[in-house]
């Protein structure tokens, strides 16, 4: 069945990018690698992207007004957002299965358990908790995160290609080109918040409770990490087939160390990442801005100009390219004095 | 009662101290000296700052230490305590004193998380990156090697291992001085050869001769290039009825060299010992990145995916397979738990597998002793050797910063160099090649009750736990322990914990003392290694 795994990203994210797809094609070999890559690469780095059978600028993919849309978003949400259009595009490529993994993600082991539910199912989500908090700081820390920024974690999903399928396609890259802000106030969360009422809006939706699937450090307090005898790495006594290092460098660090312990697998798998990640890196690219994080004259965009450009459609029509610098431009207007 | 540990105080100081305002930093009283006084470990402090010449380390602590960052013991880490806790850096207090007045209750932490295997984790790297000990003796130049060759034996052992056994301590060259005496009583030629340059795995392959330092008959003979050696030895080997070829360790040797030297002495026998796991993996003593007994699982694992030991583990093997396919090797193993384990795990292919133990402990006839652990006759507990991570030494120190106010144990550590820690009683000991028994009759002679032989790695044998059983102790062990498990089950001496937690609990509610106890109600059997 062909199988198609895409993933989404910025050029900080490739050597996570990276990781991931090599951790993929030990599991699945016969599985397609696509990159979405939300941002521009200088010629002369494909090699850099070797690991992905597929590249997809996302200026490439038929978005309406792209440089337009773009322009409202910052890198998380302009990342997240052009996922919905990507799940579409390898629909409408024919692909069977469609199956998404956060840069940030690494597979230890085959997707057994997603495998096995997209047979029945048409979409599959894994839920950041799937037992309840085990004690009150982990509730604050996780459960009441799922509550504000969605219940499932959208670093993973699975889509078949059939009506269902489809339909959660299309309804979700429509949101996506909407709104895909995180605007918490306004009960959005980039890509993921949507997700939340997809169990109600679909049938064929597979809610996946494998603690073996997309563990990360805010489900660790009920997922303790263990190696088995033979090598196998377990969550909770199930065997871990994807692990999320989310925020690993930053603010990650310091949730799986609260919930690590004294367990030091946690730690084992931070060093192997940390390894990883400087085996991975493509020092050229390193430190370069994102593509769509400046004007044309490299001033940083700020998120006023963002959030003025969304809020102000008639603003739209006034500016052809809003990323444009000079007289006339976006930029120059929002610095008139008014 | 002074204003700084008055209760009533103390609540508001903690609850105040969540709104960001925190207790004003007391004078430098006598409070204050005195939490640091309760706290401070003074042997590991004096230890770990040379520079306090006469200073009285508490006063130190007090004055200077806690603000140049410096850790008062092994459980409190005041730099980390103060980057963490910006608000108690920026108020200025002496972290100890506010992590026990108030910082423990409001939940903070004394250091970072993740116990001592942590530090171990980050601390791992590859085996071929690892430092390791000094090269080549002072003096030590090339020699000719056929002139060594041509004394009088009609039988000629070639000995490899990764250091000379002349010049270094330890469990496999103790073994191989052994087998240098048995060489000498049957008239056989004992030639050894180390690596020059030591290794924790084998020596890359460059195509070209290696030098290696040889020694022959139990002298040192110099430098030869193993090409040399190769030919020597292929010149002469009509002259020796037998030959045996004898691998202690490959480490430090590259397959091609070791093909070599076999293919010119063409053994008639060739030994492989089991002295430790690196026939398994680089990784010699199976310990997942350094830290967590593994059970050697396949090299496709994710366990080995995620190992600074898993890269290089295929290839490593696939050498290795190399060596074990054209060598055709009969594998010792000096305990049936090495032998069982490697049984399991490995690949290779060898001739036959058998135990030989390095050595068996007789016991002697029962001695009366007095049942201790009361305050005025403590419980004698030693750690006896390096302070090592494999030999569970962060688990030793834990262990007496949980029990060292229990005033029914006295813990001692044997070893060759002072031990940095309050609560620990040194004694100086060391077992080499002319006095191995100095470290039995050490613990003899303060009349150790219990060793703790803490591996947290499947022993093949451990010399300590047999010392410990010929000084009359009983051991304390883990679960995982290996020969050292074993041994206890054997000689119904000690006790066996599942893990480090339990050891703890054995310790904190009394039962050591219970088994201390029994032993001394058996009798103690001191006896000897043979």
């Amino acid at each position: 069945m062909r199988t198609a795994c895409f993933t989404s990203f910025a050029l900080s994210y490739l050597p996570r990018a990276r990781v991931m797809a090599l951790s993929l094609a030990r599991a699945h070999p016969d599985w397609e690698r696509w990159a979405l890559l939300v941002d521009r690469a200088p010629p002369g780095h494909e090699a850099d992207f070797a690991d992905f059978h597929h590249v997809v600028p996302v200026e490439s993919l038929s978005i309406p007004r792209r440089r337009h849309w773009l322009f409202k978003h910052d890198l998380i949400e302009a990342c997240t957002a052009a996922k919905g259009r990507m799940l579409e595009h390898l629909l409408e490529l024919g692909v069977e299965r469609v199956v998404y993994l956060d840069p940030d993600i690494v597979v230890f082991a085959p997707l057994a358990s997603v495998l096995a539910e997209m047979a029945r199912a048409s979409l599959v989500l894994t839920p950041h908790q799937t037992a309840p908090a085990t004690s009150p700081q982990a509730a604050i820390d996780n459960e009441r995160g799922s509550m504000t920024t969605g219940i499932f974690n959208l670093g993973f999903l699975a889509v078949r290609n059939d009506a269902q399928g489809r339909a959660f396609a299309a309804w979700w890259a429509a949101r996506l080109h909407e709104a895909c802000y995180d605007d918490r106030p306004a009960g959005l969360f980039t890509d993921q918040k949507y997700v939340d009422l997809a169990p109600a809006l679909f049938g064929g939706v597979s809610i996946l409770r494998d603690p073996g699937c997309n563990v990360a450090s805010w489900n660790l307090d009920h997922r303790p990490l263990e190696f088995t005898q033979e090598g196998v790495l377990t969550a909770a006594g199930a065997p871990v087939s994807f692990f999320h290092f989310t925020k690993v460098g930053g603010a990650g660090d310091a949730m799986i160390e609260r919930y690590a312990g004294e367990n030091p697998v946690p730690f084992e798998l931070l060093a192997w990442y940390r390894r990883a990640l400087a085996a991975a890196a493509v020092p050229a690219l390193d430190g370069l801005p994102w593509a769509y994080g400046h004007f044309t004259d490299f001033t940083p965009i700020p998120h006023a100009a963002r959030l003025a450009w969304r809020a102000h459609p008639e603003l739209w029509g006034r500016f052809d390219d809003p990323f444009a610098a000079g007289p006339g431009s976006f930029a120059a207007w929002l610095m008139e004095p008014r | 009662m002074a204003d700084l540990l008055y209760a009533p105080q103390l609540g508001v100081s903690a609850r105040l101290a969540r709104q960001d305002t925190l207790p004003r930093p007391p004078a430098r009283s006598d409070e204050e000296r005195a939490v640091v006084r309760a706290e401070l470990d003074a042997a590991f402090y004096r230890a770990a700052n040379p520079d306090l010449g006469a200073f009285d380390p508490v006063e130190h602590f007090v004055l200077h230490g806690w603000r140049e960052g410096r850790a008062p013991n092994t459980w409190f880490d005041t730099a980390w305590y103060l980057a963490t806790y910006e608000d108690i850096a920026a108020a200025g207090i002496n972290p100890l004193l506010h992590y026990v007045l108030w910082g423990k209750a409001e939940g903070r932490l004394p250091a970072r998380p993740g116990g001592w295997r942590r530090g171990v984790v980050e601390a791992a790297m590859p085996a071929a990156a690892r430092p390791t000990g000094p090269h080549l003796p002072e003096g030590a130049a090339p020699v000719d090697p056929a002139a060594l060759l041509d004394g009088p034996g009609a039988r000629l052992v070639l000995s490899v291992s990764h250091d000379c056994y002349l010049h270094v301590t330890g469990g496999i060259q103790t073994l191989i001085a052994g087998e240098l005496a048995a060489s000498r009583a049957a008239g056989e030629i004992h030639v050894h050869v180390s690596p020059t340059v030591p290794r924790l795995t084998l020596a890359p392959d460059d195509g070209g001769p290696a030098w290696l330092q040889l020694a022959v008959d139990g002298r040192y003979a110099g430098l030869v290039r193993d090409t040399e050696l190769a030919t020597a030895l292929a010149a002469r080997r009509a002259r020796w009825a037998e030959r045996r070829l004898a691998l202690h360790s490959l480490f430090g040797h590259s397959v091609p060299g070791l093909l070599r030297l076999a293919a010119a002495l063409e053994p008639g026998a060739s030994l492989f010992w089991l002295h430790d796991y690196a026939s398994l993996c680089e990784g010699y003593n199976l310990l997942r990145d350094d830290a967590v007994f593994c059970h050697a699982p396949p090299p496709a694992s994710a366990a080995c995916g995620i190992c600074v030991h898993g890269p290089t583990r295929g290839a490593y093997l696939a050498a290795l397979g190399r060596l074990f396919g054209a060598i055709g090797f009969h594998v010792i193993a000096p305990s049936r738990a090495a032998l069982d384990l490697w049984l399991g795990a490995t690949t290779l292919p060898f001739l036959t597998a058998r135990v030989r133990e390095n050595a068996a402990f007789q016991p002697g006839a029962p001695r009366p002793r007095a049942p201790r652990g009361e305050a005025d006759d403590p419980v004698r507990v030693a750690f006896a050797g390096y302070p090592m991570v494999s030999k569970g030494w962060p688990i030793f120190q834990d262990l007496v910063r949980a029990c060292r106010h229990l005033r029914a144990y006295r813990f001692f550590h044997f070893a060759a160099h002072p031990t940095a820690m309050d609560g620990v009683t040194w004694v100086e000991a060391r077992a080499t090649a002319a006095h191995p028994a100095a470290m039995a009759e050490a613990l003899a002679a303060q009349e150790i009750d219990l060793v703790l032989a803490l591996s947290i790695w499947p022993e093949t044998f451990s010399f300590v736990a047999h010392e410990a059983l010929a000084a009359g102790a009983w051991l304390v062990a883990l679960a995982e322990s290996g020969n050292i498990a074993d041994a206890i089950r054997r000689h119904e001496a000690g006790a066996i914990l599942s893990n480090e937690a339990a050891l703890l609990r054995f310790f904190a509610d009394g039962r050591a003392i219970d088994l201390a106890r029994a032993h001394a109600m058996r009798g103690i059997r001191p006896g000897r290694l043979v």
